[in-house]
């Protein structure tokens, strides 16, 4: 049974992976857009392709599809199709250690805190991406924390990359709320 | 860096020793299994392994109802409806599964379609799709390599397309292993030495890469002491039975503690150059082993050091400094790399096997950072890297 100070906690708790998951989400449709890496990784990708990432049991999550133009599509807190690649972390506590970076991606795989069903060489390319993501819109520190290795980039080259993600983001947005 | 969280898990039984296959019948009976099919390849049988294992069932009530020997060296799906049709038509009741990875992997999906029913094993492909136990399952495996007898992975290429699906699953995992010495004695030199290298990559990966824990440790240390002190005496005496089960042992060893904590960069590199040249997987192992042990090291990889204690003994290790120990390991693997070529020309480079050039790094660059033991191998490796640790091993 939950205490009345441990609902609102998870609730908390809940509400920070769903943000932090869709916030990755979507900067990463949006860098798919105008980085050049990611479309070189993303180039080998099906058309059609649908990455989902959840964390049991349907606590929050995202799935992104990959489209005929090449560039990634939001497309929501659950794909509404199969996915093709499934990331699962087995429990919202553990999904949070991941999300607050007090465990990086390789860790909770080492520790069996995630299961990967699907295409597994798909999945690898996808991992990559938004370990790639993660170098632009972490802070340096929380970046370093994630990551097995932070790349050889200079501030400028981050900043500049930052900005041009956070631009489309904003773009898509906008687009979001007109549709 | 050592991993404090772990699952840990290896429920099968092993059957270990001297005239271990005796053990059979009544293993059989055990599980109340009594019209068991022998899944085997050509070779196997010809070099008469099958009947070490008939003969065991001569002073039993029971009786072998058929012996499948078509394996081929890369299993297929159909070939899995196939055998799971004559097993249904002859009304076997369990599977021994005689042979190296391939039969091991065969069988364990005509176990799948057997036990849950259907034509097409690739319903149950994937993560944890089973969701119950099988019928009763016998291993004895013929290679000292594969740890395959108590790994709960099969891979079985799809007839049509050719892609490798994956079934992953703890009901995979046979009932008993039967680890009997007659069995891989008349393995040829150089397979004895590239399965043994495959075990101890199995061993040296487990215990360095991210998901290590002390019980995977204890099984891969073990399996390094045995590998390392029997590698060479079963190169110069084939007949040396002891030294055989030593290496059966420790190939079983290793493949629990890799079940139990994945493997890295070196498999990663090594399955892609076993899918783009068709070198053997064992062999793949031996090329890569020292250079990316090597990679990792220099990248900052710490565990290495321990590892010379059961690969070159308490002598070399203590007379052995402390900072030198890690690259003391890497030359060890590269001794046992050139004594193994001495005794059966084990090609020690990519060059040395006459099946690779260069134009094909580039492509087992793509497949390696796209192979999913990359995930806990400790270090990062991006194309660069891959393309890097190639060039080192041509
Ligand atoms: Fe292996």
């Amino acid at each position: 049974m939950k205490t009345e100070k441990n609902k609102i906690t998870t609730a908390l708790r809940d509400g920070y992976l769903n943000t932090m998951m869709g916030v990755i989400a979507r900067s990463l449709c949006a860098m798919s857009k105008v980085d050049d890496h990611l479309q070189y990784e993303l180039s080998v990708v099906p058309d059609n392709f649908v990455l989902q990432m959840k964390v049991l049991p349907n606590v929050a999550g995202f799935a992104v599809k990959k489209n005929s133009d090449g560039h990634l599509e939001y497309l929501g807190k659950e794909p509404g199709e199969k996915a093709d690649v499934t990331i699962s972390i087995k429990h919202p506590e553990l999904a949070y250690l991941v999300f607050s970076f007090q465990e990086n991606t390789a860790e909770a795989f080492a520790r069996n805190r995630t299961i990967i069903e699907g295409d597994l060489a798909m999945a690898m390319r996808l991992i990559r991406c938004i370990n790639w993501l993660e170098v632009f819109i972490l802070p340096k520190a929380a970046a370093e924390k994630a990551l097995k290795r932070y790349p050889d980039i200079s501030f400028k080259e981050k900043s500049r990359t930052a900005s041009k993600i956070y631009g489309r983001l904003a773009l898509d947005m906008l687009n979001w709320s007109a549709a | 860096m050592n991993t404090p969280c772990y699952d840990f898990f290896c429920p099968v039984k092993i059957v270990a020793g001297v005239r271990s296959l005796e053990h059979l019948p009544h293993e059989l009976s055990n599980l109340s299994a009594s019209r068991p099919m022998i899944i085997t390849d050509i070779g196997v049988r010809q070099a008469g392994l099958v009947d070490h294992v008939t003969h065991a069932f001569d002073d039993s009530n029971i009786t072998i109802i058929d012996i499948f020997d078509d394996v081929p060296p890369d299993s297929s799906t159909s070939l899995v409806s196939h055998i799971a049709d004559r097993y249904r038509q002859l009304e076997c009741d369990c599977i021994i599964a005689i042979g190296g990875g391939s039969v091991i992997d065969t069988s364990k999906g005509v176990n799948i379609l057997v036990s849950e029913g259907g034509n097409n094993v690739t319903d149950y492909s994937g993560v944890d799709s089973l969701k119950r136990p099988l019928r009763p399952f016998f291993v004895i495996p013929t290679t000292a390599g594969t740890g395959s007898e108590v790994t709960s992975v099969a891979v079985i290429a799809d007839s049509n397309s050719g892609v490798k699906h994956i079934f992953t699953c703890s009901f995979l995992l046979p009932n008993v292993a039967i680890l009997d010495p007659r069995m891989t004695k008349t393995l040829p030199p150089h397979i004895t030495a590239a399965t043994a290298i495959d075990a101890l990559t199995h061993a040296i990966e487990a215990f360095t890469c991210m998901g290590k824990n002390p019980l995977s440790d204890t099984y891969a240390t073990a399996a390094i002491r045995k590998i390392s002190e029997n590698i060479l005496k079963v190169m110069d005496n084939p007949e040396d039975e002891l030294g055989r089960l030593e290496l059966a042992q420790a190939s079983t060893m290793a493949g629990i503690a890799f079940s139990n904590s994945m493997v890295g960069l070196i498999h990663a590199l090594g399955h892609s150059l076993g899918v783009v040249c068709h070198i053997p997987h064992g062999l793949c192992m031996s090329i890569f082993l020292p250079h990316a042990l090597e990679y990792n090291l220099h990248n900052g990889q710490h565990q290495l050091s321990e590892l010379l204690l059961p690969l070159a003994g308490a002598e070399v290790y203590s007379r052995t400094p402390t900072d030198q120990r890690s690259q003391a390991v890497i030359n060890f693997i590269h001794d046992l790399k050139d004594d193994l070529f001495e005794r059966c020309q084990l090609p020690r480079s990519l060059s040395e096997t006459g099946k690779v050039n260069k134009e094909h790094f580039a492509r087992i660059v793509e497949l390696t950072v796209d192979d999913a033991a990359l995930i806990l191998n400790p270090i990062e490796v991006d194309r660069d890297d891959a393309m890097a640790l190639l060039h080192k091993a041509w």
